[in-house]
């Protein structure tokens, strides 16, 4: 590889130079650039070398055009390449089914065993039901609906004083 | 070698886009709204279009032809997979080529690859007939002089820098332009044009020294002779 040179032109002129190189200078910045290049011979030296440069570079010939041949084949493997990530998310299923599936019958046997086990152990609900009912089917603001009702209350108020 | 011409400049290129460009770069919008939406015909279609120039950008980055084709291959399959993800606001060549260019640093990255190096010189022959070509404007004629003129030029691409070599490959052999190199090498359109300008030169100073190690050569040889 060739040691890196600094260049050798007039900094302000050097875009210039290339704009004249391309052909994109108009009347007043090339006048400006012919009138300098009259009087610097490193400026007039540079732009000569850049355009034996681009004479040079254009024998080369450019990459040629792959072809319809080439098209076919990004195609093909763009529909490869396409199948094989649909076969893929396809075979993911079975790989997130079977902890799935597994989960669910252990969760369903320990329903099972704790419905078996443990259901039966529990207070009867007939009798809960009839002991909170009894309490909540006295009413102490109903009046007494027979004498001895009467009396009874009569004996507690006389019991509580 | 070269004459400086008495005008400088050309006539500059006419600044307003043409209708009909202007009418391709619509139909090729056409084309990727269709080829997002689904449509293989579609990206085909931009396969078929831009390939050449895809081509020529990853062989100018990379150098090694036996791997452009699987790079360009493998560009051309991450567009499809997020082209839906391009939002048209640019031109579709613009986010093509970025693609490209990253792919081409990935790959190189990746591989690792050492610069292509040319381990034969330039025989005295080739360097006076390259002389002949530079000198006068006329292109080589036969398919063999072309080929012996296109390893000419590449051995003395080689001997610049990665830089260097690639500006003026990608510029003055495969075609792009000062505007596209800047997108694609995010670099400013101004330091894309000087590094272009020393790179020039720099070519020309290979180019130089190779003529005057292959006139001291045949000056040697011919001292030898008489004695």
């Amino acid at each position: 590889m060739e040691p890196e040179t600094d260049s050798v032109v007039c900094p302000q002129y050097e875009l210039l130079l290339e704009d004249a190189v391309e052909g994109q200078l108009e009347t007043a910045r090339n006048d400006a650039l012919a009138a300098h290049m009259k009087s610097c011979t490193n400026c007039r030296a540079a732009y000569e070398d850049a355009l034996s440069s681009n004479r040079l570079l254009r024998l080369a010939e450019p990459t040629p055009d792959p072809g319809p041949a080439f098209t076919r084949m990004v195609m093909a493997r763009i529909r490869t390449e396409a199948q094989v990530e649909e076969r893929s998310l396809w075979r993911l299923l079975p790989n997130f089914a079977r902890p799935f599936a597994l989960t669910a019958t252990l969760t369903l046997g320990l329903m099972l065993a704790y419905s078996a086990y443990w259901m039966p152990q529990l207070p009867s609900t007939e009798t809960t039901v009839s002991t909170d009912a009894r309490e909540l089917l006295s009413d102490p603001g109903a009046p007494p609906s027979t004498p001895d009702e009467t009396l009874m209350i009569m004996a507690e108020n006389e019991h509580g004083k | 070698m070269a004459d400086v011409p008495k005008n400088v400049a050309a006539a500059a290129p006419a600044v307003a886009i043409p209708l009909s460009r202007r009418g391709k770069a619509e139909e090729e919008r056409d084309l990727v709204r269709r080829a997002q939406s689904g449509t293989e015909s579609a990206f085909e279609e931009l396969v078929r279009r831009h390939q050449q120039r895809v081509f020529a950008l990853v062989n100018g980055i990379l150098r090694q032809r036996e791997d452009v084709e699987d790079v360009v291959q493998q560009v051309f399959l991450k567009v499809y997979v997020s082209i839906r993800k391009f939002d048209l606001r640019a031109a579709f060549s613009t986010w093509l080529y970025k693609i490209t260019v990253n792919e081409c640093w990935d790959y190189l990255r990746k591989k690792k690859v050492r610069p292509l190096v040319y381990e034969a010189d330039m025989s005295e022959e080739s360097v006076s007939r390259l002389d002949g070509i530079a000198s006068s404007d006329r292109p080589p004629e036969s398919p063999s002089d072309r080929a012996e003129t296109n390893e000419m030029l590449r051995w003395m691409l080689e001997k610049l820098s990665d830089e260097d070599r690639r500006l003026l490959v990608l510029k003055e052999i495969e075609g792009f332009s000062v505007q596209e190199l800047a997108h694609i090498l995010d670099l400013n359109v101004n330091t894309v044009k000087v590094r272009l300008f020393r790179a020039r030169g720099r070519l020309m100073d290979v180019y130089r020294r190779r003529l005057q190690h292959g006139s001291k050569g045949q000056a040697s040889a011919a001292g030898s002779k008489e004695n």
